[in-house]
């Protein structure tokens, strides 16, 4: 059924209507709640808190923005409350991120290649988590979510300029924690 | 162009916001310096990267059936919490209806009208909780409901109920009035119209009333009453058991009774108590799904006496 349509009818509380609709983006919310919290279980945790608050917040959608961008917003900000609410800052081990079921990527990689840039991924990701989390947030819905720059503002819920720089600085760290570990990040190239 | 340049155009280089000069003249610098040359590189290996990683992951099934049965329970509670407060003010009524009936001079007529007004409270306390138990039976796992949500409630109960209980004093005052103009006097022992028969008029309004709120009660916790008979164990064997099961699992949720999924080494679980009948037919659903080639047999099943199926979802 049309989203539109599917979006009116959730919006009057119909429990059917908002698990299609939200059908199609949970994979997208998950993914990102597994780089903002770096394990599957407060992932799955900030999931659900997740869609229960798209539940709650769509009755009041306006067609203004875009729903993916919305839904994007709610996952973030859910992500980000439950990382606030964390006392301790998460150490940089990954707890079973990197096996918590990543959909394959078509990265015009030969099967050997794939292999052999596993490492590299997941030391990238382990990157990715190191970053303080406006940066992250930032950073993973530009070039891994692929959104546009106003996009992320709304998103975020800041203006494009600050978007542009916590990109720049998460990108600088990210370059800065590649060149330090050449044996890793060389591996890259085969 | 200098190196500092050189690197603050490398973001908008990477997001492709360069046109061609500004492109020619970083190809040009990166000639010349090797440092920038290197950092260069290491951008677009960054990229690269970046894009390489997945944007979307699969959602365990126990997670994906999580948030849609969270879902489901708070598009009831929000239908039941419309409930509660119709009972709530249904109650209300009928305690200041019964606080004016009571009325004696009109001195005392505020005191009685406050104590309907606590009284109201506490029966929408009362509901509430005969909600809250529904609620419990019902989702166990997934209770996300906040308090600070309930106690909304029931607050926006009482002050329905401090309404009434500024329409009961003005009732009392205009129903005092009129008897007085007609030298009418009344006490509060005599039984009124209506009154339960054989009671003292107090008493006998009391009891109706909370047996009408305790009735009211009951009906709400029945809803959540799962009492579970038989067990039933039955396994299917199907192409694609996450497909199969979310499947299985939506079909499940259709009949009135609880049903949950859960992974297993080689698939998934769903676990649903319903009447027979139901159970019935739902296994007649769950049966087209299974690709066993001995077929399936079904367990005969029928009435509305509860069982507990157990089917096993095993992945090809």
């Amino acid at each position: 059924m049309e989203e539109n349509r599917l979006i009116q009818r959730a919006a009057q509380g119909d429990a059917e209507a908002f698990n299609a609709l939200l059908g199609a983006h949970e994979r997208r919310m998950y993914a990102v709640a597994l780089r903002m919290c770096g394990n599957p279980e407060d992932a799955q945790d900030c999931l659900q808190e997740a869609m229960l608050r798209v539940y709650r917040a769509i009755g009041g959608f306006k067609a203004q923005s875009s729903f993916s961008t919305w839904v994007y917003r709610i996952t973030m900000n859910t992500c980000l409350d439950e990382l606030r609410r964390r006392k301790s800052r998460p150490g940089t081990s990954l707890d079973g991120l990197l096996d918590a079921g990543w959909a394959p990527v078509d990265a015009g990689e030969s099967p050997e290649q794939h292999a052999l840039r596993g490492e590299t991924r997941a030391g990238l990701e382990a990157c990715i988590r190191e970053l303080p989390d406006d940066m992250r947030a930032a950073l993973v819905l530009r070039d891994i979510q692929g959104l546009s720059y106003d996009e992320i503002a709304e998103a975020l819920n800041v203006n494009v300029g600050t978007v542009k720089s916590r990109i720049s600085r998460a990108r600088e760290r990210l370059r800065e924690k590649i060149s330090a570990r050449p044996e890793l990040f060389d591996k890259w190239n085969v | 162009m200098r190196c500092e340049d050189f690197i603050r155009l490398l973001d908008p280089l990477v997001d492709g916001a360069l046109d061609e000069a500004q492109r020619a003249e970083m190809e040009a610098h990166a000639r010349d310096c090797p440092a920038c040359a290197a950092e260069l590189r290491t951008a677009l290996q960054l990229q690269a990267m970046l894009k390489s990683l997945p944007e979307e992951a699969d959602v365990p099934l126990a997670a994906q059936a999580g948030w849609r049965k969270a879902v489901r329970a708070e598009s009831k509670r929000a239908g039941r919490r419309r409930y509660t407060r119709m009972i709530a003010a249904a109650a209300a009524v009928l305690v200041a209806l019964l606080a004016v009936r009571l009325a004696k001079p009109p001195a005392r007529a505020p005191k009685l009208a406050e104590n309907a007004a606590v009284q109201a409270d506490e029966v929408a306390y009362e509901a509430d909780e005969a909600a809250e138990a529904v609620e419990e039976a019902e989702a166990p796992m997934l209770s996300v409901a906040s308090s600070a949500g309930k106690s909304a409630e029931r607050e926006a109960v009482a002050e329905d109920a401090m309404g009434f209980e500024e329409d009961a004093a003005d009732f009392e005052e205009a129903f005092v009035e009129s008897a007085e103009g007609e030298n009418f006097t009344y006490d509060a022992g005599a039984p009124m119209p209506g009154d339960a028969a054989g009671a003292d008029g107090a008493d006998g309004e009391d009891a109706a009333f909370a047996g009408e709120v305790s009735l009211a009660a009951d009906s709400v916790m029945a809803a959540g009453n799962a009492a579970s008979a038989e067990l039933h164990a039955v396994t299917i064997r199907v192409e694609d058991a996450a497909s199969a099961g979310r499947s299985i699992l939506d079909t499940a949720l259709e009949f009135d009774g609880e049903a949950t999924l859960s992974d297993t080494e080689d698939g998934a679980q769903l676990e649903a108590t319903l009447s027979a009948e139901d159970a019935r037919e739902l296994l007649e659903a769950v049966r087209q799904w299974d690709e066993n080639p001995d077929g399936l047999t079904l367990p005969e099943l029928a009435g509305e006496a509860r069982v507990t199926l157990l089917i096993h979802i095993a992945q090809r």
